[in-house]
């Protein structure tokens, strides 16, 4: 016969308490807080939105953005992360585009070590499609217009990301994303991955800052063919 | 900002967001650890600010209804484990539990410990289990929760008792269940 000793306080380790909290009362200062958190927090990876130049540059005239004609209609278009594009066009340019986010929702999202895709409320475990270099590409289609929008996810529960590509009714695709490129810098003519910096070399800053897509991002792209 | 929509910035990487967390939630983290560290203010700024940067870097594990228990569960740990590592006893009554035990000597995983303890403490009627978390989770004296409670120090003991007793209950279970299905292998 063994006996096992278990101590209660370390069991409680896996315990989280969402029913009863002690009596607040500040013991330390907010501002403080916040000023050695910032100090140390790394930014996340940006929503980016890049709009494709070579794409729209035909179509677009960046005086005729500001200027938001009252008689034509901005038209929503529907995407598949939920999320809907409004433009508004005089048939040949671009008058506003704009994102309205207001039903969308994380597509891709990662839980117990699992990576799950969340569109059109269902859930779908993809860690197991997708990898570094391994893409899962969601088609999407606005009701209405039937124009057309891509999901990419890809990447590993430590690092992963989608991108997303919208027809738009010129012609053309608008796209972003989340965690679908590496922001690298250089320091003293080495580069460096910005979320790997140390303090010391954030404090030394750096020489110069560029984008590199991820692989499954861009393999996502080229099998998707929208710019063949 | 509603907690959803601070859920879905902190999961976008915005440090706004963080900010905004850190401001709601401050007090209530920085409280958890000065009861446990009980007079080790200089640790208790620096304890917080882990407890943020923990929860930043973890943030796609933050879930609407649940950010206050999260944060207390790595403000606790932390404190906790800050004592343990200078060798501080803790002021807990009756910290050990002992089993006994025929098979072999197993470890619990994270989530069959959470699981235990969470049916545990359900068992109990909601007095009793605020009692055993204010003692053996946030690590209040006997004294303090049951002056927090309204409670004599007796009756505070004795709840204690049911609430070790209720564990030890599921722990036995639970070894006896994995020694059955051990014993069935071995047979089958």
């Amino acid at each position: 016969m063994n006996m096992k000793r278990m101590e209660i306080s370390r069991l409680m380790d896996e315990y989280q308490d969402n029913e009863f909290f002690p009596e607040e009362g500040s013991s330390a200062g907010t501002q403080a807080v916040k000023d050695r958190v910032l100090a140390q927090a790394r930014p996340g990876k940006k929503r980016r939105i890049p709009v494709k130049g070579m794409l729209l540059a035909a179509a677009l005239s960046a005086a005729c953005l500001l200027c938001i004609a009252a008689a034509l209609p901005i038209i929503a278009y529907r995407q598949v992360d939920g999320s809907s594009v409004l433009v508004q066009t005089d048939g040949e340019h671009y008058l506003y585009i704009a994102y309205d986010n207001s039903e969308w929702d994380e597509p891709l999202v990662l839980e117990d070590g699992r990576l799950w895709l969340v569109v059109g409320g269902q859930r779908t475990d993809v860690t197991d499609l997708i990898d570094e270099e391994t893409p899962f590409i969601v088609e999407g289609a606005d009701p209405k217009s039937g124009l057309k929008s891509y999901l990419i996810v890809g990447g590993t529960p430590e690092d992963f990301g989608w991108e997303q590509w919208s027809e738009m009714p010129l012609g053309g695709y608008m796209g972003g994303g989340w965690g679908c490129y590496d922001t690298i810098v250089t320091i003293d003519d080495v580069e460096y991955n910005y979320n790997d910096l140390t303090e010391e070399q954030l404090a030394q800053g750096y020489s110069s800052i560029h984008e590199v897509d991820k692989p499954w991002c861009l393999n996502g792209r080229k099998m998707l063919h929208l710019w063949d | 900002m509603t907690e959803k929509q601070l859920v879905k910035a902190l999961a976008r990487g915005e440090l706004s967001a963080l900010e905004e967390l850190i401001e709601q939630f401050t007090p209530y983290v920085s409280s958890v650890i000065a009861r446990i560290l009980r007079g080790r203010q200089a640790d208790v700024e620096e304890l917080t600010a882990d407890v943020f940067l923990a929860a930043w870097d973890n943030r796609n594990k933050l879930k609407p209804g649940n950010v206050k228990g999260y944060l207390g569960a790595i403000a606790r740990n932390r404190a906790f484990n800050l004592l343990r590592a200078d060798r501080v006893s803790l002021p807990l009554e009756e910290d050990v539990l002992l089993l006994e035990t025929d098979g072999p000597d197993r470890e619990l995983d994270k989530k069959e410990t959470a699981r235990i303890v969470n049916q545990a403490l359900a068992q109990l009627d909601k007095p009793q289990r605020e009692l055993f978390v204010r003692h053996y989770y946030y690590g209040q004296t006997v004294q303090e929760a049951a002056l927090a409670m309204g409670l004599n120090q007796s009756t505070a003991k004795i709840w204690l008792r049911r609430g070790r007793e209720t564990l030890k209950t599921y722990l036995r279970k639970e070894e006896y269940e994995y020694e059955a299905d051990g014993n069935l292998q071995a047979d089958g």
